[in-house]
């Protein structure tokens, strides 16, 4: 078989415990370029510490997180030396929280917010920045007027969108994402799933996309991993792993979901 | 030549939240599906013909035998490959239309349709243009194309679940009930365009829940049976 893909990161054996508690249990995955790979369980299983470990915040007790753009997973997330990390983080990667307030600055406008990645990485020409936040705007749907108003008189959806905006524009090729819709009202909700699933499609990102909701897993990724307790019980293909669940805990998982 | 070969397919569901209750539903299944050629999946209801639909699909899971499919001019056993690349076979080579539409809530029907395409690198103006023409071919009028399907009634959201079947050119079609919700006119069209499927030379499965059609549109019948308690 011809067919080989090469992951973009791939975490091993990743352990972590806080005081007594273990938090990961021997977690291993990859993720490939362009695919969605969502992250289920039940809130407590590790799912966001799994995430802020793969992303670099979270240091693991045991275990590593390999990653590289070129074929190779030539460098560690671990090992990387602090400055290099957080350029990636202001490049390279992008981080969506649940609260667009983790991630936004409150005080500078909509517009300041969006273009703050690309002024990090020394664009200074007013013109230049106004028209790419212009342009941003524009892509997830905010009306361009808004432009030099403070994400404070936003509503949530809105700074939602503005976070993803925000992120995005660095052209990231690695998305991480901490339940984006969870808090939103479910009609702003679909309109944000449809945007992600655009977004991600037409920039060709790699998604590691934590949830506790099995339906917005089920329309965005491709790839699902479901947790318990700190480790993977379960992997496959999203419908696969939904509509015939082998793990006893899967099984009771989906078939605890309300139907809409 | 075969498009499809499936070989031994054996599955039984697990249920854990039962105490571990085992459910035998295909046992020994093996046929093959050739170029332009539709088969009809015949047997009573609860026979198990929409899980081997799912298990070819890769929906569910085989517990063993194998499913090969024709894809980009290799035969490749879709029990064995990586999740990664089932997907990547979905996208091209086989293609399966379920009785429900599952979507993203309030996207468009035509962007629905188009998406199938998008997925595989059509770009927009093309990909809505060949989402309409298929809408329109499936009695699905231009009024309704930019709504979400999710108020139309079930035969138009049936029609909406085949076009994203109909609109690309995957060689394996997997069809449950195609016709199942609709109208004597419009069950009618969904034939003719399993016609043409057969013409270019597309490898079809289907369950047809009307006899007629079956006789009507199928080249072969295969038979599966309710397992007796021999048999597991």
């Amino acid at each position: 078989m011809s067919y080989r893909p090469v992951p973009i990161l791939m975490a091993r054996d990743l352990t972590l415990s806080f005081g007594t508690l273990r938090a990961l249990e021997s977690v291993s995955l990859e993720i490939y370029p362009g695919e969605v790979l969502a992250i289920v369980g039940e809130s407590g299983s590790g799912k966001t510490t799994l995430l802020n470990t793969l992303y670099g915040v979270l240091a693991p007790g045991a275990g590593e997180v390999r990653f590289g753009e070129n074929g190779e997973l030539d460098r560690c997330v671990q090992t990387l030396p602090r400055q290099q990390l957080r350029h990636l983080h202001r490049s390279a990667w992008g981080y969506v929280h649940q609260n667009p307030r983790d991630a936004l600055r409150m005080e500078i406008t909509a517009g300041g917010n969006i273009v703050e990645r690309l002024m990090a990485a020394g664009e200074k020409h007013y013109g230049t920045l106004r028209e790419k936040a212009l342009f941003w705007l524009q892509k997830v749907e905010i009306d361009p007027k808004r432009i030099d108003d403070l994400p404070t008189t936003f509503s949530g959806g809105m700074q939602q969108r503005l976070q993803i905006a925000r992120t995005l524009i660095s052209h990231p090729y690695l998305l991480f994402m901490d339940e984006p819709t969870s808090g939103l009202d479910v009609s702003v909700q679909a309109g944000l799933l449809d945007l992600l699933r655009n977004l991600v499609s037409e920039q060709r990102m790699a998604v590691i996309l934590v949830t506790h909701d099995l339906a917005v897993a089920r329309l965005l990724a491709g790839r699902i991993a479901v947790m318990q307790r700190g480790r993977i019980i379960e992997t496959g293909v999203t419908d696969q792993v939904l509509d015939d669940p082998q793990h006893p805990y899967t099984q009771l998982l989906v078939s605890s979901v309300l139907p809409a | 030549m075969n498009l499809l070969e499936v070989k031994d397919l054996r599955k039984t569901f697990t249920l854990h939240l039962r105490g571990g209750l085992q459910l035998a539903v295909l046992r020994n299944i093996s046929f093959s599906v050739a170029a332009g050629e539709c088969v009809a999946l015949v047997g009573p209801s609860g026979a198990g013909k929409s899980t081997l639909l799912r298990t070819i699909y890769g929906n569910y899971r085989a517990e063993s035998g194998s499913v090969t499919v024709m894809h980009d001019g290799e035969l490749v056993d879709l029990t064995r490959v990586p999740p990664q690349q089932l997907l990547v076979i979905r996208r091209h080579s086989i293609a399966y239309v379920s009785q429900f539409l599952r979507v993203i809530p309030r996207v468009s029907t035509r962007a629905i349709v188009a998406s199938v395409l998008k997925d595989q690198g059509v770009r927009s103006p093309d990909a809505d243009a060949r989402a309409e023409s298929i809408l329109l071919t499936l009695n699905l009028p231009l009024r309704l194309h930019g709504l979400p399907p999710a108020t139309f009634s079930g035969g138009e959201q049936q029609r909406v679940n085949l076009a994203r079947a109909l609109v690309t050119d995957h060689p394996v079609l997997l069809l449950d009930e195609p016709t199942a919700s609709l109208d004597a006119e419009n069950a009618a069209v969904v034939l003719s365009l399993i016609q043409d499927a057969k013409r270019a030379g597309r490898a079809i499965i289907s369950i047809f829940h009307d006899p007629d059609m079956t006789v009507r549109v199928a080249d072969r019948q295969i038979p599966i049976t309710s397992l007796t308690e021999n048999d597991r």
